[in-house]
């Protein structure tokens, strides 16, 4: 065991009875193992000493307060977050339920045409096969209750056109409907009678 | 009452919604974590920073304290790992900062510490203790100055007796042939 090893663990308290009697021997002995115990006591002493430093009282009675004020300031920060992820679902639920309001108003209103058809009578189913199978451009309607603009508005919903949309680029409905081909037409008028008045025709 | 039951009785009033057992544990333990951390450390901010976060995660996760250890233990442990890792940073600032000045550190905040003479040690052996490799001063300053056993140390730093004591061995000599060297 070298000399180093030896005073340490001497004052560690780690040697054995037999180690110890012999190095406190050697103590007596050796004046250069007395010259490196005397250093490391020193050490000891030194490092006793410098243990014996008090923290400003100030400073001491500042840091409950200082970390009160960052917890504070860290909840501010987490509720200000919190608010701020609020106004996101807020507007994220709002833009959700304008979407959703125009698919519903979408649908329902094809449902409403299809509700109309189903409310007519034979009669005036009749008259509206009549009136989609003949070649005049106006369509000549006798019932009052079915008149130009609910046929229209059945066109409409087949063509699916999206008023908004056709508003914004200020397109009437009589020009889309100018511009369709006779066949595009014929097409047109053909998948209204087999959506709606299939059952009758049959 | 012992130190233990007495703060375990803190804890539990401090988890049931009572500030002011905090604030006696803080107070408690305030000035151990800083002496840890600024012998690790050797500034006076860094010590400080240290305490703060020590007290802010004491504060956060006392509800996961598992009360067959002793506080303390928890305690240090948390203040040994903060303590380590901002040393880790620092030395990463040092690699990716040039003209990095170490002189910077405790710049006209000596008045936090009081007694003259012991002061004037004290400066002296900080300055010893940071020309030691970061383990054998973790090691050298839970012995030497929070006169932990190694069982203790063990404990905090998961490290064997075995390994602590050969770290405590190198860090002793190296100290006693700094002094020897400074003093000559």
């Amino acid at each position: 065991m070298k000399t180093d090893e030896k005073i340490i663990k001497y004052l560690n308290d780690e040697l054995t009875q037999e180690d110890r009697i012999s190095f406190e021997a050697d103590l007596k002995n050796s004046s250069h193992l007395r010259g490196e115990y005397e250093l490391y006591l020193k050490l000891l002493q030194n490092i006793k000493l410098s243990k014996e430093v008090q923290l400003n009282k100030n400073y001491l009675n500042a840091i409950i307060p200082e970390f009160r004020s960052k917890t504070y300031s860290k909840n501010l920060v987490v509720f200000k977050n919190k608010i701020g992820y609020s106004f996101a679902v807020v507007i994220a639920f709002i833009i959700s339920f304008l979407i959703f309001k125009n698919i519903y108003l979408e649908n329902s209103e094809e449902s409403s045409i299809q509700s109309f058809t189903e409310s007519l009578n034979e009669n005036q189913r009749i008259e509206i096969l009549e009136n989609l199978n003949g070649d005049d451009e106006d369509y000549v309607l006798g019932s009052n209750n079915i008149t130009n603009t609910i046929l229209a508005d059945l066109i409409q919903a087949e063509l699916k056109i999206n008023y908004e949309i056709a508003e914004v680029y200020d397109i009437s409905y009589s020009e889309l409907v100018d511009d369709l081909s006779q066949a595009e037409a014929d097409k047109i008028y053909k998948e209204i009678l087999n959506k709606n008045f299939s059952k009758e025709v049959n | 009452m012992n130190v233990k039951t007495d703060d375990y009785e803190y804890i539990r009033d401090f988890l049931s919604g009572n500030e002011q057992s905090f604030n006696l544990l803080a107070r408690k333990y305030q000035e151990k974590i800083y002496w840890h951390a600024r012998r690790m450390l050797g500034d006076h901010d860094d010590a400080d920073e240290i305490v703060q976060q020590v007290l802010m995660v004491m504060h956060k996760k006392l509800n996961t304290f598992n009360f067959s250890s002793s506080l303390y233990t928890w305690i240090y442990k948390i203040t040994s790992t903060r303590s380590l890792n901002l040393l880790k940073k620092q030395k990463l600032k040092r690699i990716f900062t040039f003209g990095y000045d170490e002189s910077i550190g405790n710049k006209g905040y000596e008045n936090i510490i009081e007694g003259i003479e012991a002061k004037e040690m004290f400066l002296k052996m900080e300055k010893l203790l940071m020309k030691l490799p970061v383990k054998q001063r973790e090691v050298f300053v839970m012995r030497n100055y929070d006169e932990l056993s190694y069982d203790e140390i063990s404990k905090i730093t998961g490290k064997t007796v075995g390994a602590l004591k050969a770290n405590y061995f190198h860090a002793f000599k190296k100290i006693k042939e700094q002094m020897v060297k400074d003093e000559n």
